[in-house]
């Protein structure tokens, strides 16, 4: 998701700031952090979204999970129709396993996440990834195994 | 999967970091303050699970999701202290709790009362984690908010459980 050479850049420049930290002022926009730039535009990066939560739809055995994919697939069409129209892309490959496509939906959505500047859309894609954890959560309870063993939830997107 | 404690309070951290201390001009929807409220309301979240523990809750369940709550308090800790800013007033009782999320139940109230209860603790958290979604663009703190956010979905699975309802909620 992150690379570990961005990581350490991240932790090298934390240190740096740390060690020197206390007669620093900044505004507020330096708080929030830049905009994310040169990025493609919202429309494609959703059509991400869609193209995994197909996959998990796909996957699901239980009908009641897999209408809610569902539902959320619908809901990000109606928004990247209405930010450009364009046909969203489909197909992420696929994935038989229920579990694995929950895990492999929640961390395409955390990774979409930052890259999205509309903070809306990064609350409704944080919105759907929560509901996705608690589909994995009741797969989990389902297959007697322990719901919620993490602090931090957060799948990788490979495999 | 893999756990993540150290290495997500760690980058939390070092993003904090990375965007700066705080500025004279913080106001209630700054980064600051919004992570300030994530984290009294984690520790807030904590507390009423130890309070659910053999009451609502089995002490096994009750005991791991406060813990979840603490690791994901020190977390931001250590972001709002990278930050330059200050922590809100720590809950340790459930009259905090209660003055955070009205509703605490009664001493008489029976399991999926007090599962309800922990339900709408969850969801003040998860609020307070979307505010934060809107107030910064950095990778690394959304990262983590979101991991954090997840987490969270899996304890309501089990709450929603506890009280015979489906465990996924729909949007």
């Amino acid at each position: 998701v992150v690379s570990s050479s961005r990581r350490g850049l991240l932790l090298g420049g934390a240190a740096l700031l740390l060690a020197g930290c206390g007669a620093r002022t900044v505004a507020e926009e330096d708080v929030a952090g830049p905009a994310p730039e040169g990025e493609r535009p919202e429309a494609e990066l959703l059509a991400g979204a869609i193209a995994v939560k197909e996959m998990a739809a796909a996957a699901h055995e239980d009908p009641a999970l897999a209408r809610i994919e569902r539902a959320h697939v619908a809901r990000l069409r109606g928004i990247v129709q209405s930010l450009s129209g364009g046909r969203p892309a489909v197909g992420t490959g696929g994935e038989d396993d229920p579990e694995r496509a929950e895990e492999r939906t929640i961390a395409v959505l955390q990774d979409l996440l930052p890259r999205l500047r509309d903070p809306e859309l990064r609350r409704l894609v944080a919105d759907m990834m929560v509901v996705d954890a608690q589909q994995l959560a009741a797969l989990r309870l389902q297959a007697g195994g322990d719901p919620a063993p993490e602090s931090f939830l957060a799948p990788r997107t490979a495999g | 999967l893999i756990s993540l404690r150290r290495r997500e309070a760690l980058l939390l951290a070092a993003a904090a970091a990375l965007v700066g201390p705080r500025g004279a001009g913080a106001t209630q929807s700054s980064l600051p303050a919004l992570l300030a409220r994530t984290h009294q309301l984690e520790l807030a979240t904590a507390v009423a699970y130890d309070a659910a523990a053999g009451n609502g809750l089995p002490d096994e369940v009750a005991a791991a999701f406060a813990r979840h709550e603490r690791d994901q308090a020190v977390a931001l800790r250590q972001a709002l202290e990278a930050l330059g800013a200050q922590t809100l007033g720590v809950p340790t009782t459930t009259s905090d709790v209660a003055a955070l999320v009205p509703g605490f139940p009664a001493a008489g109230a029976s399991g999926p009362e007090r599962a309800r209860y922990l339900i709408a603790v969850e969801r003040a958290t998860l609020d307070a984690h979307r505010a934060v979604l809107g107030a910064t663009h950095h990778p690394e703190v959304l990262r983590t908010v979101a991991s954090i956010m997840a987490a969270a979905g899996t304890h309501l699975a089990v709450l929603r459980d506890r009280i015979g309802a489906s465990p996924a909620a729909t949007l």
